[in-house]
Formats: C-alpha cells, structure tokens, sequence
C-alpha cells in the first residue's frame, strides 16, 4: 500500500519534467520570441536578470534562449533516434524470427554491433559520417538498433511456442497477421520501456559528443556544447556553466523516472528494467 | 568442478570467436564509409589526380576489397594496427602511450564504484522499502541521470574552485610515483566512480532483496548464527553472482565515461587521442581505439561469465 503511494509520486515528477522542457522546447517559442543566435556584445557575460532571466554567454547570447533552443536539439535527437532504431530494430527482430536462414546471419551481425561500447562507437561513427545533426542521429541509430533487434528476436522465439500462437496458425491466420495481431501487441510493454531508456541515453551521448568536441558544433546551442564552451568561464560567470548542466541532469532524470514509472507499471508481463538492458549497453 | 570450468571457459572463448571476427570486419568496413579515402588526405590539397592515384596504389587502397580487408587481418595478427594520418607514431605505439591514464582512472573509479555501491546494495536490499533504502534508490536514478561530465563539473565547481582542495585538472604519470597519479586522479575518479556505482548498486540492492527474504536465510536465522555471519557468509554469497555481471558489463560504460572525463579533467590519456582523431579524422587512430577497446570488452564479458561461474555454483555450465 505504501509502496504502491510512494511510486505514483516520482512517476509525476517524471512525466512533470519531461513535459516542462516539452513546454519549453515547443510552446515557449510560439509566445515568446527566441534567438539563441542573436548577439548583444555591450551585456556580455551578464548575470541572470530580468532582462536576460538565465544570464548571457561570452557572445552576450541570451541563455534562456540557447537553453531553450537546446532543449529542441536534444529532445529530436532523442525522438528521431529511437523512433528509427526501434523500427529498424524490429524488422531485424521479426526477420530474424521468421526467416531461418537470414536469422543466424542478422542476429550474428547484431552480436557484433553490440559489442561495440555504444559512446565509443557513436563518435567513431561521427567522425567517420560528418558532424552534422542527420549524421548524429544516424551514427546512434546504428548503435541501438541491435537492442531493439534482440529484445524483438528473443520475444519473436518465445511467443512463437506460445498456445494461442500456434492455435492462430493452425487455424490459417497469414503470417503477416499473426506478427501484427498475435506477436507485436506483446512485444509493446518490453519495447515502451526500452525505448525510454534508449530515449534518455541518446540524449546523453549526443550532450556528451558536443563536451568533447565530436558531436554538434558551436555556435549550435547543444547542450553539450555549452557546458564545454562555459566551463572556460567558470570561475567569472557560473550561469554560462551550471544552466546547461542542470537543463540535461533534469531531462535525463525526468526520463529516467518516467522510464522507471513504466517498467513498474508492466512488470511481470516479461518486460526488462531498463537498469538490466539499456544501460548495460550504452553510454 | 575445476576441469569442468575449464572447460566451460574454453566454450565460452570459442562461443566468442565469431563476434571478435565480425568486430574485426565492421571496423575495417568503416575505412569504406568513409567520404574521401586516405590518399587525398596524405597527398595533400594541392595534389594532382594522378599524384592522388599514386599514393592510392601505393597504399593499397585500389586492391579489391577483400585483399585489402585479408591484408589488413594478416597485420592485425601479428600485432601492426596500421599507422596513423597525422601522429609521427603507429596506431599501436599510439594506443600504448595514451593507455595508461585511461586505465588507471578506469580501474580507480571501479573501485570506487565497488566500494560504495557493494555495501550501499546490500543495505538497501536489507532494509528494503524503508528509507535508507529508498535514499540509495534516489541516489541510484540519479547517478544514472547526471552525465560523468556533469558530475565532474560539479566537483572542480565545488572541490577547486569554491574550496580549493584539489588542483583543477592534469594528470601525474605512474613513473613519477603511484600516489602522486593516485592523487591526480582523485575528482575524475569520483566523477566515474559515481555514475558506474549508480548502475551497480541498483542491480545488487535488488537481487539482494530476493536473497533476505528467501527461505534459507530464515532457515539460518533461526538457527541463531549471529547477523554479521549471515550477512557475510550466505547472503552476500548466494546473490554476489548479478553484481559481478554488471560490474563486468559496465566495463562499456566505464570506458566511454573515461573518454569523457577525461577530457573535463583534461587527462592526456585515450579520450584525448579519440577527439583529437575525430578532428583531424585520422580513420587508422580511429579503427584502432574502437577495434582494442571493443576486443577488450568482449574478453573482459567471458571472463566475468567464468568468475561468476565459479562463484556461483547454480550457474550450469
């Protein structure tokens, strides 16, 4: 009882701070005017106030501004990434399931990629593709694919001993409708927590590639970016350095929370903690 | 039982064969993704077309594919990793150099990690539900949520620059004395050292909450062996198994926080050869960090299978 109370708390606060940067990646921007490119070299350096709320950047950028706009970067990256190794993910899944003698090869090759330490793996792919925001997201579509490819293949197996499987079969359902009516509606609960995590360590790779100069670039308002560009100004202006910081320390913990939320909520309907899949993967 | 984990290792090195093979070709094969290949890079920008196609042949670089794929294979077994774009060193002579600082801070904040997160764990699971336990859980999420680097920032913010207890950032050589370099590496430490506990401990805190409530520690509790023993002696033995998967598996995570750390810290180590490499786009440097560190992985996983093996005897082998 008290633990049923004591999960529904962070589950808000979770779902509350995804929604908050949400709000501030998308709404803000149609009420207030945003320019996280615009200069104004007399306030440089400014701390927080009521004209510039979050303070200025060496460039006498407004932070709010950069901070908003760098909400929307890491938001995408998160979506367009998981959204595109889910679904490239679970073709291989279905693929590998089905079709015998493609899925030695596909799950094999998937073995390899996910051997790969994922951070590791997204710059060097980076490097090699450009840095540019399609090939950031390319570079993390390939490194989560394979998850979403073995948590597919090993469901796929299992479901596919399954009674009410078989029965399907044996009554001459197609096997495109036994995939879409009888195998993917179980595959959601496993694939929803999944892709929180994955969502979340996207976000922190490409926050991470921006630090160490391999991801985005200046003057592109990465939050990644601006923790590295500010840390030059730490001990002068503490606004440039600790807003950004906590602006990916709050999402990734927002997401985080949420994701948890999830996998409590779908517990012992075969889901895995992300603790136990994504992380172990990643990052 | 010892032939018998023997045995079981030699399977799981042979089960881990063909994954190091497909490693080795997906490295290789991002030589080929690459837009412009090696020659207009070494040729210069004022090249000729021809001039660009005679350092391509004498690279190689125009063999078919699979000879250059089977050339490159051959090298790597006798140790030659290519030479890099840009530094006056092999890509093997490279690695070792910057190792070295990647691995201490690696192994330092491991064992941090392990310190920390082992008895944390086994506490929360003990008094699961109640609020130690939920404060390691917090801590948990949390430590998860805040990136190494930010983590990293926080402690020069907090350590150097508001009380001014430890040197912001560089790195003291092993040669030049073990805890001179321990010393140097204490903030990056503790800024990997965190995020890698946040991840084991929420592992060890859970299958340690299986164990307390299970039959046979009730079983030796009524028996009257006093509560350190059974702590020690049958809890922490029969759930350590899951805690030393995940310290193996986060071996991934490990390294590519290093990277990072590295580079807040700024630590002359792997981290700073890897963006160095991205900025000038050095592929061989590249290949190298990821083929070494991915084989390393890889080695390191069927090593932790065989400990846990061995720990544990109701894993089957």
């Amino acid at each position: 009882m008290l633990k049923k109370r004591l999960r529904k708390i962070p589950s808000g606060v979770g779902a509350g701070i995804v929604a908050f940067w949400l709000f501030v990646a998308y709404i803000l921007p149609i009420f207030v005017d945003l320019d996280p490119l615009a200069t104004f070299p007399v306030e440089r350096l400014s701390p927080p106030s009521a004209e510039f709320l979050l303070g200025t950047d060496q460039f006498g950028r407004s932070m709010l501004d950069r901070i908003a706009a760098g909400a929307r970067i890491s938001l995408e990256v998160g979506a367009f990434t998981t959204i595109l190794a889910a679904a490239i993910g679970i073709t291989i899944g279905l693929i590998g399931g089905y079709v015998k003698y493609l899925g030695g090869l596909l799950m094999r090759v998937t073995d390899g990629l996910m051997a790969f330490p994922g951070a590791l793996f997204a710059i060097v792919l980076v490097a090699v593709f450009g840095q540019g925001f399609l090939q950031i997201v390319f570079a993390l579509t390939v490194t989560f694919v394979p998850t979403f490819a073995r948590i597919t293949y090993g469901e796929v197996l299992a479901l596919q001993g399954a009674g009410y499987v078989r029965n399907a079969v044996s009554v001459g359902c197609t096997t495109p409708r036994v995939i879409v009516r009888h195998i993917l509606p179980n595959l959601i609960p496993s694939l929803i927590v999944q892709a929180t995590f994955v969502c979340a360590t996207a976000i922190i790779v490409e926050a991470s590639l921006g630090f160490i100069g391999a991801g985005l670039a200046p003057p592109d308002p990465s939050w990644g970016v601006m923790v590295s560009e500010g840390q030059a100004f730490m001990r002068v202006a503490w606004w440039v350095l600790v807003f950004p910081c906590l602006a990916i320390a709050s999402l990734i913990f927002g997401l985080c929370l949420l994701g948890d939320k999830i996998s409590d909520r779908v517990e012992g309907r075969g889901a895995k903690t992300g603790a136990e899949t994504a992380e172990g993967v990643v990052s | 039982m010892g032939s018998n984990i023997f045995a079981y290792s030699i399977r799981r090195i042979v089960a881990g064969v063909p994954v190091v093979l497909i490693v080795v070709f997906l490295t290789f094969a991002l030589t080929y993704l690459t837009p412009g290949d090696a020659a207009v890079y070494l040729a210069g920008d004022d090249a000729t077309p021809e001039q660009v196609q005679e350092v391509r042949s004498s690279l190689g670089l125009d063999r078919p594919f699979l000879e250059q794929f089977l050339t490159w294979l051959v090298g790597l077994f006798s140790g030659n990793l290519g030479n890099s774009l840009v530094l006056p060193q092999t890509v093997g002579e490279a690695l070792l150099i910057r190792a070295e600082p990647t691995i201490m801070l690696a192994l330092f904040a491991q064992v941090i990690a392990v310190a920390l997160a082992v008895p944390l764990g086994v506490l929360a699971g003990k008094f699961y539900g109640g609020r130690f336990d939920r404060a390691v859980n917090v801590f948990a999420v949390a430590g998860i949520a805040v990136p190494p680097f930010v983590v990293g920032i926080g402690l020069i913010l907090l350590l150097s620059v508001v009380l001014a207890l430890f040197p912001a950032t560089g790195y003291v050589r092993l040669e030049d004395g073990l805890l001179g370099s321990l010393g140097s590496l204490v903030m990056p430490a503790i800024a990997l050292g965190l995020a890698q506990a946040a991840f084991i401990v929420r592992i060890t805190r859970s299958t340690m909450k299986e164990v307390f409530s299970s039959d046979f520690i009730l079983a030796a509790t009524m028996r009257g062996f006093s509560e350190k023993r059974i702590v020690l002696k049958h809890v922490v033995r029969a759930g350590i198994g899951p805690t030393i998967s995940a310290i193996g598996v986060s071996f991934a995570t490990l390294i590519n926080g290093a990277i990072v750390v590295e580079i807040v810290f700024n630590i002359p180590g792997l981290g700073r050869l890897l963006t160095s490499a991205v900025e000038s786009r050095d592929v061989p440097i590249l290949q190298g960090l990821l083929l070494v560190i991915t084989v390393a992985y890889v080695l390191l996983n069927i090593l932790t299978d065989v400990v846990q093996a061995a720990v544990n005897p109701k894993v089957s082998f």
